[in-house]
């Protein structure tokens, strides 16, 4: 069903799947004697061509089924048209409610996205093989972050200009900040959203508790894409007072939430 | 008194309720805890196999 | 640690007296700071007698942060030691602090209503304390719907890191959100507490102190109660299990 995963286990040896601490501790060891046995394939430029490995693993299984953006497009358009029945926009500016839709629309469909991300895994038992990879638990993070940011990125290039065409306002002369702000949050998004989507894969419920913790724990996040969204739709610039604060927090968060994720990430993969 | 009374009692009932509700809820557990765990202690009795919890 | 008798017989000697003593002191502190409250503290100029719920209500903000900081603390050691009574204090520190959150939440509406005619409103403080709320209760509910309790423990962990590094960002955001917001706390004169408000003020921090130190001498042993019972349950299981496949083999 799901092709395997597109990185080779290089005779590492599989930690021991016991419920044994001590044993996988032990097996954790092993791992990693084996690895510095194998020689030079560490360092950061090792780890980063992993999880790019890893990430274009996703993308080359997204691209073969289209299983992924296309959904999130039409969910966020979907948003797009149901927040439109609620505003009246023949009356109401968009560049003054027009942040708040955005974002609701890119980010719902996220939300589905981040669930799939591991949902995958899960299912082909893909999730032990990428275990049994010399790659370690941060990087397979990195590598299911930048996949789960270029399915985002994607999606909100295809909702933007259909959106200028829908509430009717001009995207040209702001698309470059309006770009970048974007960007900027979406990978904050991302990055909470891979770290709880690995969690809630794991719980009951989980396709309603990623959202609970994810909207919770990003609530700076969107006061932040909201407000710089909304200034720069109104004209405003990048290095305006207000939006400047903002997107300095936000660069912060990014910042310390990937660290914060990569960092844990191993104890999430533990058998 | 004070015309605004009514929400004076009131926020002070809550404080005391959520805290006595909070104890009553532990005070429940703990006993269901020495319930189960009397139980298992006299099944595991039986096979005069104590069991070292840590 | 050997099978646990009866559960008060095997306390140790300092715990039963904490939690003896803690509740009592917690008590005690509560209704001499009652007693300042409405006999001691100044009247409120503007607001008036309804303000006297701010000795109970803004101490349980200050307290609710440190339980939550106490759940940070225990998160990190858990991950790096592995030991139970690490995740046991930081699961009993949010029960505490959600305890502490929800006791502003529903006294700031109390204070609000008459004071500013609503009972909800989106000012900075109000808000910060509903998103703590909401990422603590959503540590409660990722606990209770993972199984394992191995990866409940571990989980419940990263989220205990997780949501307290946001909790600073979280209230620098809804301030920058919400402008320059109505000071709620300071309110005689010109600024900052009157002398005999700022004693009052201070009992109610000690009173929840106490009253957090209490819950934690309370619930932490239950917490260890529970997961004795299911390890025995656990190993019970097991060697009912054993007997039967031994029972189909012979």
């Amino acid at each position: 069903m799901n092709p395997p995963p597109a990185v080779t286990p290089a005779g590492a040896a599989a930690p021991a799947a016991t419920p044994d601490s001590q044993a996988a501790h032990a097996a954790r060891a092993d791992h990693h004697a084996a690895r510095r046995a194998r020689g030079p394939d560490m360092g950061v430029r090792a780890e980063l061509a992993r999880a790019a490995l890893v990430a274009a693993k996703d993308l080359r299984i997204e691209m073969r089924s289209l299983d992924n953006v296309p959904a999130m497009f039409f969910f966020a358009l979907l948003v797009l048209v149901i927040l439109s029945f609620g505003f009246d926009f023949s009356t109401a500016k968009f560049s003054d409610v027009g942040a708040g839709v955005l974002w609701v629309a890119f980010v719902f469909p996220a939300v589905l996205s981040f669930g799939h991300a591991f949902a995958l895994e899960r299912d082909g038992e893909c999730l032990s093989g990428l275990r049994l990879t010399p790659a370690d638990a941060g990087t397979l993070y990195l590598g299911k972050l930048a996949a789960n940011i270029v399915f985002m990125l994607a999606m909100e290039a295809a909702i933007l200009p259909l959106s200028a065409v829908l509430f009717g306002y001009d995207l040209a002369p702001v698309l470059a900040p309006l770009a970048f702000v974007i960007a900027v949050h979406s990978v904050g998004f991302c990055a909470v959203g891979t770290l709880f989507g690995a969690m809630t894969a794991r719980t009951r419920r989980g396709d309603v508790l990623l959202p609970i913790l994810l909207f919770s724990v990003s609530v700076p996040l969107m006061l932040a894409a909201v407000r710089t969204t909304s200034a720069v739709l109104n004209g405003g610039g990048l290095w305006d007072g207000l939006t400047k604060t903002w997107l300095v927090m936000t660069c912060l968060f990014d910042l310390v939430f990937t660290t914060a994720a990569w960092l844990s990430f191993q104890y999430l993969l533990e058998e | 008194m004070e015309k605004h009374f009514p929400y004076l009692f009131w926020a002070y009932n809550i404080i005391w309720i959520l805290i006595a509700g909070y104890l009553l809820w532990l005070g429940a557990r703990q006993r269901r805890v020495r319930r189960d765990l009397e139980a298992l202690r006299s099944s595991l009795g039986d096979d005069r196999n104590p069991d070292p919890g840590r | 640690m050997s099978l646990p008798g009866p559960a008060r017989a095997d306390r140790p000697g300092w715990l039963a007296a904490a939690q003896m003593l803690l509740p009592l002191i917690a008590g005690g502190m509560a209704i001499a700071t009652l007693y300042g409250a409405f006999f001691y503290a100044a009247r409120e100029k503007t607001m008036g007698d309804v303000q006297r719920i701010f000795y109970f209500h803004a101490p349980a903000g200050i307290m609710c942060f440190l339980a939550f900081f106490v759940t940070f603390l225990a998160s990190i050691a858990y991950l790096r030691t592995r030991r139970r009574i690490w995740d046991i204090v930081g699961h009993s520190s949010v029960e505490a602090g959600m305890l502490l959150t929800s006791i502003v939440l529903l006294t700031g509406p109390f204070w609000a209503r008459p004071v500013w005619g609503t009972w909800w409103t989106w000012e900075a403080r109000l808000v910060w304390t509903l998103v703590l709320w909401m990422i603590y209760a959503g540590y409660l509910l990722l606990r209770r719907y993972t199984d394992d309790p191995d990866q409940q423990a571990r989980f419940a962990a990263v989220m205990g890191i997780v949501g307290f590094l946001d909790v600073p960002i979280v209230y620098y955001s809804v301030h920058w959100w919400r402008g320059h917001h109505p000071l709620v706390l300071k309110v005689s004169g010109g600024g900052g507490l009157e002398p005999t408000m700022r004693i009052v003020f201070l009992g109610g921090i000690i009173t929840y102190l106490f009253l957090y130190m209490a819950l934690m001498a309370l619930r932490v042993p239950l917490g260890r109660m529970e997961d004795d019972l299911r390890r025995l349950e656990a190993s019970s299981r097991a060697r009912a299990r054993g007997r039967r496949d031994m029972a189909r083999v012979t």
